[in-house]
């Protein structure tokens, strides 16, 4: 099983992305599970979600304690959490710092992108989420663009078709700037 | 204790209908209310201030300057006075029923 | 078909494909992502149903009483905070014998105030009357509520479908979802013993005195062991429909053959199957299920996992199984929303304690 745990404020799409990387990784054929962990729902706090991936059915419902990978939409984030964090894993975190900026415990594997900056050249706003599950794609790629464009399709159908083709650029350009991890994650 | 020889609806459910009215409320009144045809408009106050409904319109047969009559129905009427006291003309009278 | 969606608009989903013709609401955190779902499809046309806003959950309730009455089948859902102003109304359903369904996304009951999910709000609702279904997983969810009204409308009592809040009611995985026809084949039109109309007047709720109100609650009795009878039969008859079961319906035992016993209700029973213990999920908390629970409980160590506690005397699901399982332990876990994690688990099946109140917050 492996374990995503995503890390960011109230209203920067934190628990929309773990609905898309869930549906688009559903899409793959892996059983899928995405929660948020609500604190109190303001914009601003400290907002968490997370994703579980398997092979067979989950049948888990406690929160995720040892990720295997962290994606990290805030990078103002990073120091608070990290401080407590034990375990070692993916640590991908939304920034135009490089991996070495951050002193995190060496067994962490850190990635950088600066999804902010894509998401604004690609949409024009800043739907950051969207790119990082794609940068998420790419350094793992355990889905295909096809499945993340699907999931995309169908988490913003309300939001009609320019914005979905915007968002799917978006996570193109994540997917092909973010290269595969040597000896890469397994479900 | 089983319900169903009581022979209780489910639910409470009370299925014949108007049943309230073989309870007849009229026997317990001190002061009737006598109506005066003659004296009454037929403004229909009393109709509408009767707070157990028991005036009735009727059709109007012996005085031809009205097509309708009001009568009381005394099975309901607990003798409450509202009638007399609302009525404009005081056409309506309060005596006192010897039982 | 598998889709994967949150339980919340799972179960919107399901109620969706069972036409209710009046939805009453009144949002509150976390029910409310069902009545969005629900407000959608009816913008969309895809449900032809009569929403209405109410001003309270007291009035929502309340509406249900109407809508039932006058022969619709009537959906809402509330939690909580929204449960307990409800409460008034909860009897008066069961007592006229109306076929409600609604949708509970268990939670905490304040103070202080705390938005999380518990059972507090469900086990003050135990004593009204009410079937009480719990649900362990988004598929349980569709499954449940579906049958839940089949279930109402037969046994003519009133169902709750109960979710754990956040735990459940916002988790987003896979459901088989069923389609149209697949429903319409299972569900039977809706109908109602007694109906408002206007050319066979009735009394509904009239005075029950001294001399008859007992004979009326003893009928709610014999209902509820009818309906434990009809969750039964509902349960096989979907299971042959659409091969998914739960159990008896009532109870749902897994690894039958393990030495440990943990009984809960909910998602903590997916957990606690990873712990190799015996694991009996007790589905239908009113009518409770005393003799599956006592035979699978026969001479072996049991530990109860309550979310609720009746102050003053105890945790109100391992009060009923203690009944007829007197060795029977009780784990007091998760109450607003603190996580019931693995390891709390298996540290209650290893403990002693009769009465356990598991604090794990930052371990």
């Amino acid at each position: 099983m492996l374990e995503i745990k995503l890390l960011g404020r109230g209203g920067q799409g934190v628990v929309s992305l773990s609905f898309v990387l869930a549906s688009a990784l559903f899409n793959e054929g892996y059983h899928t599970q995405a929660f948020p962990m609500y604190g109190i729902e303001r914009s601003g706090s400290p907002a968490m979600a997370s994703v579980r991936v398997d092979k067979k059915p989950i049948i888990r419902y406690d929160q995720v304690y040892n990720p295997n990978v962290f994606i990290i939409l805030d990078v103002t984030l990073v120091k608070e959490y990290f401080e407590k964090l034990k375990s070692a894993g993916l640590v991908i975190i939304n920034t135009k710092n490089k991996p070495e900026d951050f002193k995190l415990p060496k067994a962490c594997v850190v990635r950088t992108i600066d999804a902010t900056k894509i998401a604004i050249d690609a949409t024009g706003k800043p739907f950051f989420n969207v790119p990082m599950a794609g940068a998420f794609a790419g350094l793992t790629k355990l889905c295909k663009p096809e499945s993340l464009y699907k999931a995309i399709e169908e988490a913003w159908s309300d939001k009609g078709a320019k914005v979905i083709e915007a968002n799917k650029k978006s996570a193109k350009v994540a997917y092909d700037k973010t290269l595969p991890e040597k000896g890469s994650l397994k479900i | 204790m089983k319900a169903e020889k009581t022979k209780l609806t489910e639910g409470a459910v009370v299925v014949t209908p108007a049943s309230t009215g073989a309870n007849k409320t009229g026997s317990w009144r001190t002061y009737k209310p006598c109506l005066d045809q003659k004296k009454c408009i037929r403004c229909g106050i009393c109709w509408n201030f009767c707070p157990d409904n028991c005036f009735m319109l009727k059709k109007e047969t012996e005085n031809k300057k009205y097509k309708h009559r009001f009568e009381i129905n005394y099975d309901y009427c607990k003798g409450c006075g509202i009638c007399a006291k609302e009525c404009p003309v005081k056409a309506i009278m309060m005596q006192r029923e010897e039982k | 078909m598998k889709r994967i969606a949150e339980a919340s608009a799972v179960m919107a989903e399901a109620v969706k494909l069972c036409e209710p013709q009046v939805i009453p609401l009144y949002p509150i955190t976390p029910q409310t992502h069902i009545m969005e779902e629900l407000a959608n499809h009816v913008n969309n046309g895809e449900l032809k149903a009569k929403i209405i806003r109410t001003e309270s959950e007291h009035s929502m309730m309340s509406t249900l009483i109407g809508s039932l009455l006058a022969g619709s089948r009537s959906f809402t859902a509330t939690s909580s905070q929204g449960l307990a102003l409800a409460h008034e109304v909860l009897p008066i359903i069961s007592g006229l014998r109306l076929p409600a369904v609604i949708g509970v996304a268990a939670r905490a009951l304040a103070a202080p105030l705390n938005i999380w999910g518990d059972h507090s709000d469900v086990m003050d609702a135990r004593d009204t009357g009410w079937i009480q279904l719990h649900c362990r997983n988004t598929q349980a969810v569709f499954d449940t509520t579906i049958q839940a009204f089949a279930i109402a409308e037969k046994a003519r009592l009133p169902v709750m479908v109960i979710m754990d809040g956040y735990t459940l009611s916002h988790m987003f995985e896979p459901a088989d979802i069923l389609s149209k026809t697949e429903v319409s084949g299972y569900l039977p039109k809706f109908k109602i013993r007694y109906q408002l109309d206007t050319n066979k007047p009735m009394t509904f709720g009239p005075v029950g005195f001294t001399d008859t109100y007992m004979e009326f609650k003893h009928q709610l009795k014999d209902a509820h062991e009818e309906a434990a009878k009809i969750i039964s039969e509902e349960n096989k008859r979907y299971g042959k429909m659409f091969r998914r079961e739960y159990g008896d319906g009532m109870v749902e035992i897994f690894n039958p053959s393990a030495k440990q016993v943990i009984i809960c209700q909910g998602t903590t029973a997916e957990t606690a199957k990873l712990t190799g213990a015996c694991v009996i999920h007790v589905r239908c908390f009113r009518p409770f299920p005393f003799s599956q629970i006592e035979k699978a409980c026969r001479g072996k160590d049991v530990v109860v996992v309550d979310r609720a506690y009746s102050y003053g005397a105890g945790a109100p699901l391992h009060m009923e199984v203690k009944a007829v399982v007197p060795q029977a332990r009780s784990a007091v876990m998760g109450l607003g929303g603190r996580d019931i994690r693995l390891e709390d688990l298996q540290m209650i099946l290893k403990s002693k304690e009769k009465e356990l109140w598991v604090d794990n917050y930052g371990k």
